[in-house]
């Protein structure tokens, strides 16, 4: 270990160190305002070191290896810190106020949520199998608690439920990742694709021999769709998102995801090689795709609660994703090998503005309205046009209607997709689509042309305009100009692949 | 030697603790009584040290008799005496006939797996020391992996000990 | 080889063996003097209650603990997956501090600063206290 390997991991570092230093000035000082700034500085601090890393400040060039191998800094872990690093400001910034009034713990809050985002942050640059699984361990188990410390009473049992599943779904990822140990001898990455590459001679007899490789993956995705709140696990997510303290909810629907999505796509193509076993993984991931769209878009028509409408809304997202990772080229021709997972990354993107922007003014006006009843936002126009003009921008993008980002990734992901041979799955995406109008343009409605129904005024605090309304400008800036972040993601995608 | 054919040895005390780990798990399910089921996990748990001495791995085998029969166990005791009605206290096991299918089809594809596979058997040990050298010392090798390639896993082990505490002791105030 | 490491386990084995059939015997000598009438039988109900140091009994079994128990517990729990950590690096370090020198040490006292860390947050919250 040599002084470059603490620098790589310098974010972390910084991160996890806030994170302590909260929990302790939590004990000895009563300013709790004070925790929330230390926590955006820290925050901010590992922000600049990770712009340090990816410019070749503090080390020479992205792509290299630190602790024995077990972390790789390159541009991909690069792309999924800056995303996480600023979601995590966006939640700890825009939530002062909501944690002073309905957090009673609020060092612990603070604290616990910084530790989570280390966790992402090594999660996102680990390329060996006890690390990545030991920072999944590390994101997972703060957010238990983080779910249980909202004041109300549906908290407790939402944090119930997604320790369960959170368990489960850790030892389900653990026994793949013992498979693929026993399949290859080796925890890190480049060997056992190194493994795979040389035992094999055809991508078919990699299928029908290898059961071991077989059963540790498919039971690795299945894990994994846990964190990308995707199909076999989805049961947790409208309990728990509506359960949740808000900023927690914003957190879980938009970090937890991307981190989720960086693993698999990172074991995708640097363990497997992007290439050999990729007809049946594509099959399974059509699979997910579908019932996870499908599922959450039929499930979110009836619902009546705004956070338990887009925790459904989240499952279809993730479903839209998992298209992109689906769209592996199988026959490894054409312009743009990669074009699905650049859709992939260019989504999660455009999905942390969008869904941080909802989810961040709903905290600002259900705080006015004091509830989170969709029919308590009736006549929000009136009562604030420029709150419900950024609601509406946010909505619209979830939805995917130009000029926003969210109308330009679903582009890409699906055009990925036809790309691949999977037209049919990118018309499964367009039917979901058309079926999530339904219930994002009912709460266009009721903002814009319902009779408000209480006569509550709206306060939205400042930190919150000033996030939403930069998230806003990010979701048109995105539309508009794709190629500002699909650049980068073309860099960072092909910095994992292992050919 | 005491056992001249120890391998049979081996053999027939690894079936007689595998049956006994098979049916003390299907007994912890199935259990009205949560105290039953605590203390039935705890047997398991000593089940399961002994499959690991089995194994060679001894170390791992102590640790699951130090923290989880030890402690965890422990711990379980105590959640189990804040219930109020302990002797029907487990009812959710009624829906163990619902449950049987997908745990056998999960069963029967993991069994083929683990059959069908052709398990190879490198290691990345590196066998320059005696093979008795390794198991006896495999508690230094541990602490070795620990300072050198698993370094972040065991840092990262440290914080996820501290997040536990802290998250543990905050969700207690809240009820108490 | 391995035969030695099994050997000795086997000892423990026969200790766990014998450890069993010891109490299991007394009982079964006590059955069979009873049934040659060397142990008069006359069961009552103190005889037959529950054994607390000699006191009658007078409550339920299944009555709610304090919570307090669970702290200790919980803490006693975080402290038990240190050591084995500690136990481990405690073997090695005579070998690995000539190869690294002083930076074993200190990754050791990295992680026991982070875990301390909670122990000082519950002590100070007042969570050791028995209230």
């Amino acid at each position: 270990m040599s002084f470059q390997d603490f620098l790589i991991i310098s974010p972390e570092i910084v991160i996890s160190f806030t994170a302590i230093s909260v929990f302790l000035l939590d004990l000895f000082i009563n300013n709790k305002k004070f925790l929330v700034n230390v926590s955006i500085a820290g925050l901010l601090f590992s922000f600049i070191l990770t712009l340090g890393l990816s410019n070749g400040w503090l080390i020479e060039s992205p792509g290299v290896y630190a602790f024995f191998s077990s972390i790789k800094l390159d541009e991909f872990s690069l792309f999924f810190k800056v995303l996480i690093i600023l979601s995590g400001v966006a939640v700890i910034g825009s939530s002062g106020e909501y944690i002073s009034s309905n957090i009673e713990s609020k060092g612990e809050f603070l604290g616990l949520l910084l530790l989570s985002i280390t966790g992402m942050l090594l999660l996102v640059s680990s390329v060996e199998l006890i690390t990545v699984w030991v920072s999944l361990e590390l994101t997972a188990i703060p957010l238990v608690a983080l779910v249980a410390l909202g004041k109300n009473d549906t908290s407790l049992e939402a944090s119930l439920k997604f320790l369960i599943l959170s368990a489960v779904s850790s030892v389900v990822i653990l026994y793949g990742l013992v498979f693929l140990y026993g399949y290859s001898g080796s925890t890190y990455f480049n060997d056992i694709f190194s493994y795979i590459s040389s035992t094999t001679s055809s991508p078919e007899d990699l299928i029908v021999l290898n059961y071991g490789l077989l059963i540790g993956i498919i039971l690795l995705v299945l894990g994994i769709s846990f964190k990308l709140a995707a199909f076999p696990f989805q049961m947790w997510v409208p309990d728990v998102y509506q359960g949740a303290p808000t900023p927690i909810t914003a957190y879980l629907s938009v970090v937890s995801k991307a981190a989720g999505f960086a693993v698999l796509l990172r074991i995708i193509y640097s363990v497997l090689g992007g290439n050999d076993f990729s007809v049946i993984l594509s099959n399974l991931f059509s699979i997910i795709a579908v019932f996870s769209m499908t599922i959450g878009n039929v499930m979110a028509l009836r619902q009546n609660d705004i956070k338990r409408l887009l925790a459904y809304s989240t499952i279809a997202h993730a479903g839209y994703l998992l298209i992109g990772v689906a769209s592996l080229n199988i026959s490894g021709i054409g312009e743009n090998l990669y074009s699905g997972p650049q859709g992939v990354l260019y989504y999660l993107a455009g999905y942390a503005f969008t869904n941080l922007t909802a989810f961040l003014l709903i905290i600002g006006v259900s705080k006015s309205i004091g509830t989170f009843e969709l029919s308590g936002f009736a006549g929000l126009r009136k009562k604030s046009p420029l709150t419900s003009f950024v609601l509406a921008v946010s909505v619209i993008s979830l939805l995917g209607i130009p000029p926003t980002v969210g109308f330009m990734s679903k582009i890409f992901i699906f055009s990925a997709a036809v790309n691949t041979n999977l037209t049919w799955l990118a018309i499964v995406g367009v039917i979901n689509s058309v079926i999530s109008a339904y219930y994002y343009l009912r709460i266009l409605k009721i903002v814009f042309v319902d009779p408000e129904n209480n006569q509550s005024e709206i306060k939205v605090s400042k930190s919150i305009s000033l996030i939403t309304l930069i998230g806003m400008i990010g979701i048109l800036l995105l539309g508009l100009f794709p190629s500002l972040i699909l650049e980068i993601a073309e860099i960072a995608v092909m910095s994992i692949v292992n050919i | 030697m005491v056992f001249a054919d120890l391998p049979t040895l081996v053999d027939i005390v690894f079936w007689i603790i595998a049956l006994f780990t098979v049916c003390g798990s299907v007994a912890i399910i199935s259990v009205n009584n949560v105290f039953k089921s605590a203390v039935l996990l705890a047997l398991t748990m000593v089940s399961v040290a002994i499959l690991y001495f089995l194994l060679s791995a001894d170390f791992i085998g102590v640790i699951q008799i130090l923290v989880y029969v030890g402690a965890v166990s422990v711990l379980i005791a105590f959640a189990v005496m804040l219930v109020k009605d302990v002797p029907r206290s487990n009812s959710a096991n009624n829906l163990i006939n619902l449950s049987i299918i997908p745990s056998t089809i999960f069963l029967v594809i993991i069994a083929f797996a683990i059959g069908a596979e052709n398990w190879i058997t490198k290691t990345t040990i590196n066998y320059e020391e005696p093979l008795n050298e390794i198991v006896v010392s495999n508690v230094s090798w541990i602490g070795e992996l620990l300072i050198r390639e698993y370094f972040i896993s065991f840092q990262i082990a440290g914080l996820i000990l501290l997040a536990a505490l802290i998250g543990a002791l905050a969700l207690l105030r809240r009820e108490g | 080889m391995l035969n030695n490491y099994f050997d000795q386990y086997g000892i423990i084995g026969l200790f766990l063996i014998t450890a069993t059939l010891v109490p299991l015997g007394m009982l079964l000598v006590s059955k069979l003097a009873q049934y040659i009438k060397v142990r008069p039988h006359n069961p009552s109900e103190i005889k037959e209650g529950m054994y607390e140091c000699g006191m009658r009994v007078d409550s339920d079994r299944w009555q709610g603990y304090n919570l307090r128990y669970y702290y200790y517990a919980l803490l006693f729990v975080i402290f038990d997956i240190e050591t084995v950590f500690l136990f481990p690096w405690a073997v090695k370090y005579g070998v690995l501090s000539k190869e690294f020198g002083v930076s074993v040490l200190l990754a050791m006292i990295l992680f026991l600063f982070v875990v301390t860390i909670g122990y000082v947050y519950a002590w100070k919250k007042g969570d050791l206290q028995w209230k």
